[in-house]
């Protein structure tokens, strides 16, 4: 049970946080801690790329757009935006797939060129044809129906909904990668990270199980590109730009690279601090900063974990490992 | 506990369990394997030994599908493993050691050794991911046997402990561990007592030893002249890339050519 | 189609051809020397053009000009000692593999920073950069096509870069120096061949010659803050193309896709050249990752193992 100590610490903080937000009379914070939980969930995929099959992508943000403006066009041309959802989806993947298959074989840079292209490319696109929305991108987009009455949507009365939507969404990721992380799988992964040879010499089909990872980043980006649309009832070309990409990177990069943890709490905060324009006009180059500070500081990360303390409440043991 | 069952496949064929046919590998202009033949008997120990630069260690990565021939067959229990790639290889039951051990170095010693059962089972991503009841199962299997895979090696006390931070002769054994603990038909073993002093390449011998009694076959290349030639069944000797001896122990140490090319060799 | 618009495709795709050939050699230089790719080649490219705009101001062209490129090359440089150097020697000391995806994602960090230091400082407008010689309408003329003189200055330069990095390589000493730490740099340290420094000295080249390539094109292309992505793609792709190693295969890639780029405009909008170049580079990456000339881009075939 302690593997999941990550996941209760953070179910009580976001419990917490609209405790405060109301107490302090800032309930608007609410707002963009939801699009900043959303953000983190495409930085959760890459940390796992890049922590664990240390694979450097810089299509993230192409996926996010991917996601989002498939969406957004098919919503608003009528299908049901849980179908145009699902379409969304298994479009990123599929183009995953595709780029993944001969540029994983090849020495990491490739990939890190390969994805960069490919996020010009889409930035491109979204901004180069009329029909999708170019440099306005596309509004008015339907709220998301979850379950019954609750959608997704960025109404100020939907506010608290949302936030827990989103809130669940992330802990359900993180309680998903953690169960990922402690199982075969998860394990030839990390194997891979530490000695690729000897995951090999096990039976590891190390091609296959990057590619798989690789597209699960897609994925998880592509999920969060879609429901925030919803939720901010548009999407922009911005969405697309690679210097996106190069933020989800500096976000893995300072939340610890292997952290899963880490990289979370620091996608809610910097990107909530974004979000609030506390960056001012040098919002890209703060993220510039960070990744060059991270690498040169701490090249493997930080290692921000739970202190033993805490964990001892919580499973009344300590970390063994 | 009935762990200690007997290793390798039921095979009435016994001399095709490994065969090598004139394999050849260059490097640039350098030919690191010059079409090198030789057959491997089930259930014995065979060891590959010659001068530095003879080629060995290219032999020994080229069985085990790290690195491919340019020309020439491997096959094992008759079937053509060539041209396979080294997960491949694991897949038909053969695994191998590294010289300079090659852990996890971040994951536990428990985990290090779980992961020599990647071949025996077969839960994936989601199954990983959503706790699936075969995954979950998969789970405890595996560390049942990579429990008792470390009890054999007599570290199951450090199960839970870092694997990086346990001393070299040990990661040595949990990395054996992991090479046993899936019941491999061949073992290879890339120098297992380089690194090693007196008592702890005494015990290698005697663990290896124990193996072949249980039924394992191995393969494998050493420097180290007391424990090859005290355990092997077979020993081929090669230099500058080609087969210049094979027999047993006895024979090789008369041969006069193997004496002549290792002498001034140093050896401890 | 005329054959004069056909000669200005292939004009304009040899002016930006010769920069992506220069900036892939520029990739070459720093791969061949510390295994990793440099992503911020474009913004040293971007670097050159925007220097000798500012400086050509206050000073005459060809002092902006070599001001330019020297500046550059010692960003290069500064970078790899303040920035690439710790990182290796950080990782070194504690782990015991070369960190080859930090020191790549650091050139990631730095081409942003450089980028947005370039916006601070120039803004977001394009910024011109004088004629060599002449001015915007001077021309001349071949089989019917006129072009700018600029054009020969491009190719002259580029033409030089070659010869000075071909001679360089084959017979300074500094140069075969380079040539066997990226063959072994555990053979060049016991040569005695400082291997650190030949580090530092590969960024500085690459450095520098790209500022020269952005300088020298700069008056027919503009300059503008966020061209380096796009330009380090192209010359990435380039690279590739000629096999991440040889500087004549660069060369020729780099035409190459520079006149295919050019040609592109037949069939897709103008916005969408850049994109022709990525497919490029991705199709290269599928079909033929080792380029025109086979040096093996698959894991495993430098010599530094974990």
């Amino acid at each position: 049970m302690k593997k999941y100590s990550s996941v209760l610490i953070f179910l009580c903080i976001a419990v917490l946080i609209p405790i405060f937000t109301s107490l302090a009379g800032k309930n608007f914070y609410l707002t963009q801690l939801t699009m900043a939980a959303y953000y983190a969930l495409a930085a959760l995929g890459l940390c796992l790329l890049l922590g664990y099959a240390g694979q450097i992508s810089l299509g993230q943000a192409g996926f996010f757009a991917i996601g989002g403006y498939i969406s957004a066009i098919l919503s608003n041309a009528g299908l049901d935006p849980r179908l145009a959802f699902i379409v969304s989806i298994i479009s990123a993947a599929l183009i995953a797939f595709i780029i993944g298959i001969p540029v994983l074989k090849l020495k990491g840079h490739y990939l890190a060129m390969a994805t960069l292209g490919f996020g010009v490319i889409i930035e491109k696109l979204v901004r180069g044809i009329p029909a999708l929305g170019g440099a306005d991108g596309i509004s008015n987009v339907p709220d998301f129906p979850l379950i019954g009455s609750i959608h997704i949507t960025g109404g100020r009365a939907d506010r608290m909904p949302n936030y827990i939507i989103a809130f669940t969404l992330v802990a359900l990721a993180l309680f998903v990668l953690t169960n990922l992380l402690s199982s075969r799988s998860g394990r030839a992964l990390r194997a891979i990270h530490e000695s690729e040879d000897a995951a090999s010499a096990a039976g590891v089909n190390t091609a296959r199980t990057k590619l798989i990872t690789f597209i699960i980043a897609a994925v998880s980006a592509a999920v969060a590109g879609s429901l925030l649309t919803h939720y901010n009832g548009s999407i922009g070309p911005g969405e697309a730009a690679p210097l996106k990409s190069i933020r989800y990177l500096s976000i893995v990069a300072v939340g610890g690279i292997s952290n899963i943890a880490g990289t979370l709490a620091a996608g809610l905060i910097l990107n909530f601090l974004s979000l609030r324009g506390v960056f001012g006009v040098y919002d890209d180059a703060v993220f510039g900063v960070i990744l060059v500070a991270v690498m040169i500081l701490a090249p493997e990360g930080f290692k921000l974990s739970i202190p033993s303390w805490i964990t001892k409440k919580i499973t009344g043991r300590k970390r063994s490992t | 506990m009935d762990y200690k069952k007997n290793y390798g496949k039921e095979e009435i064929n016994m001399s095709s369990f490994l065969s090598i046919q004139n394999l050849s590998k260059n490097f640039g202009g350098l030919r690191a394997v010059d079409s090198v033949s030789f057959d491997m008997k089930q259930n014995t120990i065979h060891s590959v030994i010659g001068p530095n630069g003879a080629g060995k260690t290219t032999l020994f990565n080229l069985i085990a599908g790290s690195i491919q021939s340019d020309s020439g067959s491997i096959s094992f229990l008759n079937t053509d493993i060539t041209s396979l790639e080294s997960y491949q290889i694991a897949h038909c039951g053969i695994f191998r050691t590294f010289q300079a051990v090659k852990l996890s170095d971040r994951m536990s010693v428990i985990e290090n050794v779980m992961l020599g059962m990647h071949t025996k089972t077969s839960s994936g991503f989601l199954g990983g991911m959503m706790l699936s009841p075969k995954a979950r199962s998969e789970e405890a299997y595996m560390r049942e046997e990579a429990f008792k895979a470390l009890a054999d090696v007599g570290l199951e006390q450090y199960a839970l402990e870092e694997a990086g931070s346990l001393p070299f002769g040990s990661q040595r054994m949990i990395e054996l561990a992991r090479a046993l603990v899936a019941r491999p038909s061949l073992l290879l073993l890339d120098e297992p007592a380089s690194g090693l002093n007196m008592k702890e390449t005494e015990e290698l011998t005697y663990k290896i030893s124990v193996l072949k009694n249980r039924g394992l076959s191995i393969l494998l290349v050493e420097h180290d002249m007391s424990l090859v030639m005290e355990i092997s069944d077979t020993i081929t000797v090669l230099n500058f890339g080609k087969k210049i001896a094979e027999g047993k122990p006895c024979d090789i140490q008369k041969n006069e050519e193997v004496i002549r090319i290792y002498l001034g060799d140093d050896n401890a | 189609m005329t054959s004069d618009i056909v000669i200005q495709y292939i004009i304009s795709g040899l002016i930006y051809g010769s920069i992506y050939a220069v900036i892939a050699l520029g990739f070459n230089i720093v791969y061949n020397a510390t295994g990793i790719i440099n992503f911020a080649q474009g913004e040293f490219v971007m670097l050159g053009g925007m220097i000798t705009h500012s400086l050509s101001k206050s000073i005459s062209l060809p002092l902006a000009l070599l001001a330019a490129v020297l500046i550059t090359a010692v960003i290069g440089g500064f970078i790899e000692l303040v920035f690439i150097r710790n990182i290796g020697r950080l990782a070194k000391r504690k782990f015991k593999k070369t960190p080859e995806m930090q020191m790549t994602i650091m050139t990631i960090g730095i081409s942003i920073l450089l980028r947005e230091i370039a916006l601070t400082i120039w803004g977001e407008q394009v910024q011109t950069v004088p004629f060599f010689t002449g001015n915007e309408t001077s021309s001349l003329t071949l089989a019917g096509a006129s072009f700018s003189p600029q054009l020969l200055w491009i190719i002259g330069t580029a033409f030089l870069i070659f010869l000075f990095l071909s001679f360089f390589y084959k017979f300074t000493l500094k140069g075969q120096a380079m040539r066997a730490c990226a063959c072994s740099k555990t053979g060049a340290l016991i040569c005695g061949i400082p291997a650190p420094l030949m580090v530092t000295l590969s960024f500085i080249l690459a450095a520098g010659i790209g500022a020269l390539a952005g300088a020298v094109t700069a008056p027919l292309t503009q300059t503008h803050y966020a061209i380096g992505t796009a330009l380090s793609i192209k010359g990435f792709t380039v690279a590739v193309f000629g096999g991440l190693g040889s500087s004549g295969a660069a060369a020729a890639a780099g035409f190459l896709l520079g006149i295919i780029e050019s040609f592109s405009i037949i069939i897709f909008p103008e916005a969408f050249k850049d994109i022709v170049s990525i497919i490029l580079l991705l199709l290269i990456l599928f079909l033929r990752p080792s380029g025109l000339f086979a040096a093996s881009v698959k894991k495993g075939k430098k010599e530094s193992t974990r």
